[in-house]
């Protein structure tokens, strides 16, 4: 299950980049970018939340390095 | 609580506010990675790239300035604060009351909680601007420094509720979703610039730099006013995060690196993010304005217009986790002015002043301004911890670790900020000096100033 998420998630990230490239070649239009872009949205999402609420990393997140100092720029 | 007790809560949770970081908590080098470059993928960057392009700065201007500036913002990570953190391992806040004293320290920290509410603000405006494109909200435009309709205060004020109402709740959720948002927002920054280039329609970088003074022509109605160029852009890049570097707020990031040679990921955010991000967000405006002529640089509809609805809560998202941990930081810096307050109520009336701040568009339309004063204002303190460590420590970290606290309010410390800022802000406002020029001397005066102040207070309590 793990593996699935994460592979459909590289998915989603795929489906935000690559069809940026294709429009630059012409391989597909706007409207096609924009639809494919939001399924890799979504599918990000959906994948990487599921992923870290079944399988809660045992590992201490980088909570404590970040607490202190928010990057806002 | 006593410090005692104070000690053990933060070895407890993990976070070591109150002691030095011990060697089994240091963390390794592909979490600063991860860290920076997600992190300066902010909703601030919609914003910078596109003022670049209204002022007037030519596109070789902002790839120069920016490789440089944002080479000398690495420098100053790896080699001004990495190395103290790596040694001392406490957080700013730790490591310079011991130097200032509690009191000074308050007062540091409440300077930086305003600031932190009204560059919250600006990124509540920049999501409200995505949040009403279905609402058919009309766009602040840039001469707007008052909100321009009633649809834009109910957005802001709803989506500014929601932000104040999840900061005052905690800060973990939202640092978890971040970390989830950062990759994917990385990659939507490129796709919007790829997408933008395709849209100039150029074919090489000649035809791109016709394209990029043609919109700076139309921007300007005219040839450009603004004076900003190599100089002013690479002095920005260099400075934006100038109280995270110079300023050692970072040192609370890199007292978990195992070695200072990690500041060198603190690259991953300016290339990243101050650069691409920057590049991409200036490409995106351009392309508003090749084809609607439309000049207002409103990030939800640059990114709507680039690549849809992926754009619009790229945006949103982008705002709202910059916002957020923003609001949370300014809550606690509030908190710690009053004891004995909840975080809850001092979060949430951080997030009441953002929000009010994020009503007006003036905020968000003055972000290169305000950023440099942001600089200008907190980054000296670090000239303080740097100065102290190299010549009154010697780079010992027990020597700092086992000193006598500072007194509640060491004068020499207030007086050594205080002249130089006061003077920096004084040219700013009369002289209109841009502010991003003054970080560097600011810093280096003060911890001239601080060596001198500190050497006379020694001789008088001989």
């Amino acid at each position: 299950m793990k593996t699935i998420l994460n592979i459909l998630s590289l998915i989603g990230l795929a489906l935000t980049l690559i069809p940026s490239i294709l429009l630059l070649t012409d391989s597909i239009n706007s409207a096609q970018l924009t639809t494919l872009m939001t399924i890799g949205m979504v599918l990000w999402f959906v994948c990487r939340i599921l992923r870290e609420t079944l399988f809660k990393p045992t590992e201490v997140s980088t909570h404590a390095v970040e607490h202190d100092t928010p990057h806002t720029l | 609580m006593s410090t005692a007790d104070q000690t053990q809560a933060s070895a407890s949770s993990g976070e070591y506010e109150n002691e030095p970081v011990p060697k089994h908590a240091l963390k390794s080098g592909n979490k600063f990675w991860g860290m920076y470059a997600g992190e300066h993928a902010a909703g601030t960057e919609f914003m910078i790239g596109p003022l670049f392009l209204l002022n007037g700065v030519s596109l070789q201007n902002i790839v120069l300035g920016l490789l440089v500036g944002n080479l000398l913002a690495v420098l100053s990570w790896r080699y001004l604060c990495a190395p103290i953190a790596a040694r001392a391992r406490l957080t700013l806040y730790n490591h310079l009351e011991r130097i200032a004293g509690k009191g000074l320290v308050k007062i540091y920290n409440l300077a930086n909680g305003i600031l932190f509410c009204f560059l919250a603000g600006a990124m509540i405006t920049v999501s409200a601007t995505a949040v009403g494109i279905p609402f058919d909200m009309p766009m602040p435009s840039l001469g707007d420094w008052m909100p321009n309709s009633t649809t834009f205060v109910v957005i802001v004020l709803a989506v500014g509720a929601v932000i104040a109402v999840v900061a005052s709740l905690g800060y973990e959720t939202v640092a978890k979703f971040a970390n989830i948002a950062s990759p994917w927002m990385v990659l939507v920054f490129l796709a919007c610039g790829l997408v933008a280039l395709k849209q100039l329609g150029v074919a090489d970088m000649q035809g791109l730099e016709k394209v990029w003074s043609e919109s700076i022509f139309i921007a300007n109605d005219g040839p450009p006013e603004s004076t900003m160029g190599f100089w002013s852009v690479m002095f920005f890049a260099w400075f934006c995060n100038a109280a995270m570097h110079v300023g050692m707020a970072d040192l609370s990031v890199f007292r978990f690196a195992k070695k200072a040679s990690y500041g060198w990921a603190s690259s991953a955010g300016m290339y990243v993010g101050h650069f691409m991000a920057w590049i991409s967000a200036a490409l995106m405006l351009a392309a508003q304005i090749k084809i609607n002529g439309d000049t207002n640089p409103v990030p939800g509809p640059m990114a709507n217009n680039v690549v849809g609805l992926a754009g619009i809560i790229c945006v949103i998202v982008a705002g709202w986790t910059t916002a957020n941990p923003t609001i949370y930081r300014a809550g606690l810096a509030f908190q710690a002015m009053i004891p004995g307050s909840s975080r809850f109520w001092a979060t949430l009336a951080a997030g009441i002043i953002a929000t009010i701040a994020g009503i007006f568009p003036a905020f968000a339309w003055k972000l290169l301004t305000f950023v440099g004063l942001y600089g200008t204002i907190l980054a000296p303190m670090g000239a303080i911890i740097f100065f102290d460590w190299y010549f009154h420590r010697k780079g010992d970290a027990a020597n700092l670790h086992n000193a006598v606290p500072a007194k509640s309010f060491n004068l020499a410390v207030l007086f050594a900020w205080i002249i130089p800022v006061g003077a920096a802000v004084y040219m700013i406002q009369t002289q209109g000096i841009s502010a991003w020029y003054f970080p560097l001397p600011c810093w280096i005066a003060c911890g001239i100033l601080f060596l001198i102040f500190s050497g006379k207070q020694k001789l008088t309590a001989q």
